[in-house]
């Protein structure tokens, strides 16, 4: 895995921009890290993570940058999706049920947050379970924590320094993508043949896997 | 083919601009050539890589495990990566290819445990699910197309993972890529390339740049 500052010398060299002067070296990784954005959003990255559950509280944020929910479980029980209208349908007051959690849903929520309906009555272990780890064969509190799938963006950090969190060949899709949406920028220096030419090999990838 | 000699053939085939083109460079695009032709080619190197599972693990993340691997065709129980397939816990077999909705749509998906799992399904681009969870700890082996060990300039000697005959297809697929970054016309020549080396799979790329060339024209 590169990091961030080598895939963005990499663009640069494509670009024919080595001392950033075409665009700014800002301009360069927030591009990046648009595009990586995009990848996530397009459900490419999945990631196992560990919510711990608090007695009498229903709504939970997923951690890190999830995009979406693949799938929730609790005490090593699936827990079905349900839309707002569905359980309205079944309790008028939802809200105010407390049992064992069975649903979820993320309508009516902000984005990135979660609601189990009931809300749970006990409070799940606070040691963590790290990825991709759970949500199985762990003790009677352990269980009683939500164990989501997520689809989400990989890179917790976004400073030079860091590694980008995703395969070498995901890299030069992503590197690929980059050289694509920067050339194409309107100014002095848009090349639209690179830039259709860069994505058109991205997408070209993307298809192929 | 050397690396040393994919680099010299790379630099023919751009013009022999070394000036243009520093050596890093044409080990960066040998390199980006190995994975475009893993994704596009993908049939050219295929790897078998058997992947540890615990028990009771239903999701598997393959960016330690497997991290070349580009795609999977098939999993099996056991290591099959030597001559003869080694069984694990006594069993080799094929896992079916599902999806996640298919496995979430089962009424028992998570409560359903066995010895061996039966079903895989992918998960993103570098996840995947086995299913049901195993009740003891398995090996199971992926097969599927891989990228090459990267090349180095540091090691001029080492050659390419991907068969002889491939070794030019790289470094002309390499030089393609080289050409593109001067912009202009030279993206059509650099694509050009591309599909001469790799096949008709770079036609649709050569036919957008070509309209943008063509827009272009018309409008100066």
């Amino acid at each position: 895995m590169a990091t961030i500052g080598e895939l963005l010398d990499r663009v640069s060299d494509h670009l024919q921009d080595l001392s950033d002067k075409g665009w700014s070296r800002g301009e360069k990784r927030e591009r990046l890290l648009r595009e990586l954005d995009s990848m996530a959003r397009d459900r490419l990255f999945a990631q196992v993570t560990w919510i711990r559950a608090v007695a009498g509280t229903a709504t939970y944020t997923v951690p890190g940058r999830a995009v979406g929910l693949e799938s929730l479980v609790y005490d090593e029980r699936p827990l079905r999706f349900a839309s707002e209208e569905t359980l309205v349908l079944k309790r008028r007051d939802f809200e105010r049920d407390q049992r064992r959690p069975r649903y979820w849903t993320a309508d009516l929520q902000s984005p990135g947050e979660f609601r189990v309906v009931p809300e749970p009555i006990e409070t799940g272990s606070n040691a963590p379970v790290l990825p991709p780890a759970g949500p199985f064969n762990l003790t009677h509190k352990g269980r009683l924590n939500f164990y989501a799938l997520a689809w989400e963006n990989p890179q917790s950090q976004e400073d030079e320094g860091q590694e980008v969190q995703v395969p070498d060949w995901v890299e030069k899709i992503l590197e690929f993508r980059t050289v694509a949406a920067i050339s194409g920028l309107e100014g002095d220096f848009q090349d639209l043949t690179k830039s259709q030419g860069f994505r058109a090999l991205a997408d070209l990838m993307l298809e192929g896997q | 083919m050397t690396t040393a000699e994919l680099i010299s053939r790379a630099l023919e085939r751009v013009g022999g601009l070394s000036a243009f083109y520093p050596e890093t460079e044409i080990v960066q695009a040998l390199n980006s050539a190995q994975i475009l032709l893993a994704l596009v080619k993908p049939d050219i190197l295929i790897t078998r890589t058997p992947v540890p599972i615990p028990a009771e693990r239903i999701t598997h993340d393959l960016r330690q495990e497997a991290p070349r691997l580009v795609s999977i065709r098939r999993v099996t129980l056991g290591d099959h990566s030597g001559e003869d397939p080694v069984p694990t816990q006594g069993r080799v077999g094929e896992l079916r290819r599902s999806t996640v909705q298919a496995l979430k749509n089962k009424p028992d998906w998570l409560e359903r445990r066995d010895a061996f799992p039966k079903k895989w399904a992918p998960l993103g681009l570098y996840w995947i699910m086995t299913w049901p969870p195993a009740t003891q700890s398995l090996t199971i082996t992926l097969v599927g197309p891989a990228h090459g060990t990267p090349l180095d300039a540091l090691t001029p000697n080492a050659s390419p993972d991907h068969a002889e005959i491939w070794h030019p297809v790289i470094a002309d697929v390499g030089a393609g890529i080289m050409m593109m970054k001067q912009g202009g016309q030279e993206v059509e020549k650099g694509l050009e390339m591309i599909r001469d080396a790799a096949g008709e799979v770079a036609r649709p790329a050569l036919g957008a740049v070509r309209r943008v060339l063509e827009r272009e024209r018309r409008v100066a």
